[in-house]
């Protein structure tokens, strides 16, 4: 019987204390009380620096984005500069690697592989590009990708762009890149799912791609969130 | 005795893996398993964990050089 994973959907929420969230489940995966946990939200307008992010990515002024209630936050995952917003599902997973993987590079390359069907539900083909990371459709991206690994046990994830404000991209360059474009499945499509419907269908894929069965957690989040701001 | 801390077997397959940044300075205590050092590839932050406690003797990669899978980044003098 494969390990199983549960996911916790935090609804809207400000990118911090998700954040301090997730590190409390991190921390609670490595003692082993809970198991693999896949966190999803979706956040008010914020602007995430990874570990190689560039300041010059950053293309429009500070007091633009204060005026436009756009947060500046540096974050540890792997990437550069990521924008998260309303309308983009915005996924964790904190899984112990080795109980699921050989190597980093492989549970990327599924992470990836979760984006890619999970927009083929939408009839959108996406796939990856050799050297830039994320998912792509039509040279434009669709789902970014950013993880981070401490002791073995994984953080961050992707963001899918389900149907947000794509003008808020044009704050940034996204992941560094020049002349590089963002779209969603809204879109692409021209129908606008909900973000629960995407959800329901990530979570099945992510139980297809890694062959385990997702339930839902029983992690009383409530809690936890008042005991990571003690 | 002067024990390696390497880039981890994880992190096999990943490309053009950088050293980030160290969060500890030679000299320096470390507990065994303490994040003491971090590296990135275009997608990836991997903490790089001490192997065993003791002190930071050496550090033999500097913030900003590519490293690879096994590779010494640096040696602790095992408590």
């Amino acid at each position: 019987m494969p390990y199983p994973m549960e996911w916790i959907d935090l609804g809207r929420v400000n990118y911090e204390p998700a954040f301090e969230l997730q590190l409390r489940l991190h921390a609670l995966r490595r003692a082993d009380e809970i198991a693999d946990t896949i966190l999803i939200q979706e956040n008010p307008p914020v602007i995430t620096l990874g570990r190689s992010a560039s300041e010059a990515n950053i293309l429009a002024p500070r007091k633009e984005l204060q005026a436009t209630g756009v947060a500046v936050i540096e974050v540890s995952r792997g990437g550069d500069v990521s924008y998260h917003g309303p309308g983009q599902l915005v996924v964790s997973a904190i899984m112990r690697l080795r109980d699921r993987v050989a190597s980093i590079h492989e549970y990327l390359r599924l992470i990836e592989q979760v984006a890619i069907n999970l927009v083929a539900e939408y009839g959108i083909q996406a796939e990856r590009i050799p050297g830039a990371s994320g998912v792509w459709t039509q040279d434009k991206k669709i789902a970014a990708v950013g993880i981070a690994i401490s002791h073995g046990v994984t953080l961050h994830g992707l963001a899918v762009n389900v149907d947000p404000d794509l003008s808020h991209f044009e704050l940034i360059r996204p992941c560094g890149l020049e002349n590089t474009g963002v779209t969603s499945i809204a879109a692409l499509t021209g129908s606008k799912p909900g973000l629960p419907d995407v959800r329901d269908r990530l979570l099945h894929e992510f139980g297809q791609v890694f062959e385990s069965p997702v339930r839902a957690s029983g992690v009383d989040v409530a809690e936890l969130m008042r005991r990571s701001k003690e | 005795m002067l024990v390696d801390v390497t880039v981890p077997q994880f992190a096999e397959g990943a490309t053009r893996i950088k050293l980030n940044r160290w969060l500890c300075a030679v000299g320096d205590t470390v507990a065994e398993a303490q994040e003491i050092a971090e590296a990135t590839t275009d997608k990836i932050a991997v903490s790089i964990e001490a192997p065993c406690s003791g002190t930071l003797h050496e550090i033999v990669v500097e913030p900003g050089e590519a490293v690879a899978v096994g590779q010494t980044i640096g040696r602790i003098d095992q408590a």
